[in-house]
């Protein structure tokens, strides 16, 4: 059996049981709480590996380690960034955002601020953040399936991507939240013991001496100590510290992320949930040295670099080689599994992106700004994420048919940036700062969303020699704008603030800091049965 | 504008308390020496280890840039002083996420719990009297 069978045998297997999955939660889902959160019945351990299975992207898998055996140190900065953010989510966001909202990140912004101009904003924005994020796993997609099966033409990427799409269009409209839920963990899982199996024979390789796969990364890399040190792929130091800051603060405002912690029933078991999440996070990152520095050792650069320029593929292709090489039995299997499990990892991820933004679209636009919020019709409400999620994923398979060819832990960096300068700052003046406002909140969202975006259009990435467009010099010399852009979104917030009154908000500070703090109100979520539905079951109370 | 400044969100979450009610329950919690004692305390750990890690995170990158030679030193064997700060990361992330929940749930549930139950039992009565 070719490895080709192989992959497409495991991959259906998957597909199977997560459809299993999402049948099971299509005939759970109910009410529109159902949809949203998931009821709220997720439990804090659950909800953490969840966190790990929607955050731990094709960036994650596929992406650092490619950095990482392409130009060694540098790409591990990546993995150190991706989980110190956490303690941002921990410490300021998590549990103040699970007792003061409900089911969009729009819910925590809007709290004490006029609905309808928030709400559009922060709509825009996760739809925005959400989309820059899909096209980035959609493109792994893509580079994945011309590994397996092998071919060096477009269309069968394209076919791919279009693939997941559709995949990620029937989880969401049928599975809603819990159906997600579900798949995210059963990745999870998947991809942390897919993880640790080749990590472990990776090292096994070096007789278990972690000096020796160095020194054999560093000789095979032909760049020698350089590829243990700092300087191969980032030489300067803003843009460092550009990367860093967006990868530290982005994940506090990424909308997927967030919304995660309405599906629990308590604030303690969204800090419960964060802590499981730092552990699985953690300890997938550490062993990212193995899988990047072990394709470098083993694979090779020419190898990885001729399956896909960006990197993407020395993961699977580091497991072919541990497996026996190509050809053999043993490779194509282990290739397989690998392959099947990052499959899985993006399809995953996608789901919780795509129910992030249909949600937002039509919780936040189409229920509180197009019909105003009066005469809640939740059903009607679901019915509209559902075709929003049919839209999204249309829009994310053309979208990512363009973005090929770009590696893609650097893609969803440019995510982070955005989140952090567009969401990050009107997130924390609302539950932090009295003064803030609806004016504030706008001004920040837009002035964040479209200056970082601005900032990649005319930085290096598309202007210039390594760009699309080669003819005209980059204006803006960093990759990641998020030294500007951060800091802009935070200063157009506070400045939008200060140039406006709006004593509404000011008063109804305190109770929103009562609300968020002691999860009054909030904390009844699952004993209340909730009004709009008949169907909820009155549970023990609790507290 | 008081239907577009209500959250049409809220009162489904606040369970069988109506919107007005949970305000009026809110605005005496609020002015509640638990209460003020419970902001003090969240604000007074937050910030200062929000400002801690983010300025060891933040070395990280900095040192990269100015100081590549220092983090290619070789501590032992293959290790550089940059993968091994690398890996300090971690470490203090773990540390500081299990300091954060020791704190939380010895220093702030305890007072979290007694204000919710002092607003329920607050209810109570207004329904007797």
């Amino acid at each position: 059996m070719s490895h080709q069978t192989l992959s497409l045998s495991l991959f259906v297997v998957f597909v199977i049981l997560t459809l299993g999955i999402t049948l099971w939660a299509s005939r759970q889902t109910k009410t529109a709480a159902d949809f949203y959160s998931a009821g709220r019945r997720i439990t804090g351990w659950q909800n953490g590996v969840a966190i790990s299975g929607d955050y731990m992207s094709a960036a994650s898998f596929l992406g650092i380690a490619g950095l990482i055996s392409l130009f060694g140190y540098d790409g591990f900065l990546y993995s150190v960034g991706w989980l110190v953010a956490y303690l941002t989510v921990l410490l300021l966001v998590a549990e103040l955002l699970r007792n003061s909202g409900k089911y969009t990140m729009a819910d925590v912004l809007a709290y004490r601020m006029r609905q309808r101009p928030v709400r559009s904003a922060a709509a825009l924005s996760t739809v925005g953040v959400s989309i820059v994020y899909l096209i980035a796993q959609m493109v792994g997609a893509g580079a994945l399936v011309k590994l397996l099966l092998g071919v060096q033409g477009d269309a069968a990427s394209i076919l791919a991507i279009a693939g997941v799409g559709i995949l990620m269009i029937v989880y969401v409209t049928f599975g809603g939240m819990i159906g997600t839920t579900w798949v995210q963990i059963v990745k999870a899982v998947l991809l942390m013991a897919g993880t640790v199996l080749l990590s472990f024979l990776v090292l096994a390789k070096f007789g278990f001496s972690m000096d020796k796969m160095f020194a054999d990364a560093a000789t095979a890399s032909g760049k020698g100590d350089a590829f243990l040190a700092p300087g191969l792929r980032f030489t300067n130091t803003l843009e460092l510290v550009s990367l860093g800051l967006a990868l530290v603060l982005g994940t506090a405002g990424l909308p997927h992320i967030l919304i995660r912690f309405y599906t629990v029933p308590t604030a303690r078991a969204a800090r419960k949930s964060v802590l499981w999440a730092i552990g699985i996070i953690g300890g997938f990152y550490i062993l990212t040295t193995f899988l990047g520095f072990g394709a470098a050792a083993l694979v090779g650069h020419e190898a990885i670099t001729k399956a896909d320029k960006a990197g993407n593929m020395a993961g699977p292709l580091l497991a072919q080689t541990i497996g026996g090489g190509e050809g053999s039995f043993g490779g194509d299997l282990f290739l397989a599994f690998i392959a099947a499990v990052a499959f899985a990892t993006i399809l995953a991820v996608v789901a919780g992106l795509t129910i992030t933004a249909s949600s937002s679209f039509a919780h936040d636009f189409y229920a509180n700004v197009l019909r105003r919020g009066q005469e809640r019709d939740e059903q009607a409400e679901v019915r509209v994420a559902r075709i929003t999620a049919l839209v999204i994923g249309a829009i994310a398979i053309v979208l990512a048919s363009f973005a090929r060819g770009q590696n893609v832990a650097f893609l969803v960096g440019l995510a982070f940036a955005v989140a952090a300068s567009a969401n990050l700052p009107t997130i924390l003046f609302s539950l932090y700062w009295k003064r803030f406002n609806t004016n504030g909140a706008v001004v920040g969202i837009l002035v964040g969303l479209f200056g970082s975006l601005l900032l990649v259009l005319i930085g290096p990435n598309v202007l210039g020699a390594k760009g699309l467009i080669k003819s005209v010099e980059p204006l803006f010399p960093l990759e990641n704008p998020g030294i500007v852009s951060i800091p802009l979104g935070f200063l157009a917030a506070w400045l939008g603030t200060v140039l406006s009154r709006e004593p509404a908000s000011e008063e109804m500070y305190e109770e929103l800091r009562v609300r968020a703090l002691t999860g009054l109100g909030a904390e009844e979520a699952e004993v209340a049965p909730e009004p709009e539905s008949e169907t909820a079951p009155a549970t023990r109370p609790t507290g | 504008m008081a239907s577009d400044r209500r959250n049409p969100s809220r009162s489904p979450t606040t369970g069988r308390m109506t919107a007005e009610e949970a305000v009026t329950a809110t605005e005496a919690v609020g002015k509640d020496p638990e209460m003020v004692e419970l902001e003090h305390r969240h604000q007074r750990f937050v910030w200062p280890v929000t400002v801690f890690f983010l300025l060891y995170y933040l070395a990280l990158p900095i040192l990269a840039g100015v100081a590549p030679d220092l983090m290619g030193t070789k501590v032992f064997g293959e290790f550089t002083f940059g993968y091994l700060f690398a890996l300090s990361e971690f470490l203090m992330a773990f540390v500081v996420a299990w300091v954060y929940a020791r704190w939380a749930s010895s220093r702030m549930d305890p007072l979290a719990t007694d204000l919710r139950q002092k607003l329920h039992r607050r209810q109570i009565k207004e329904v007797d009297g």
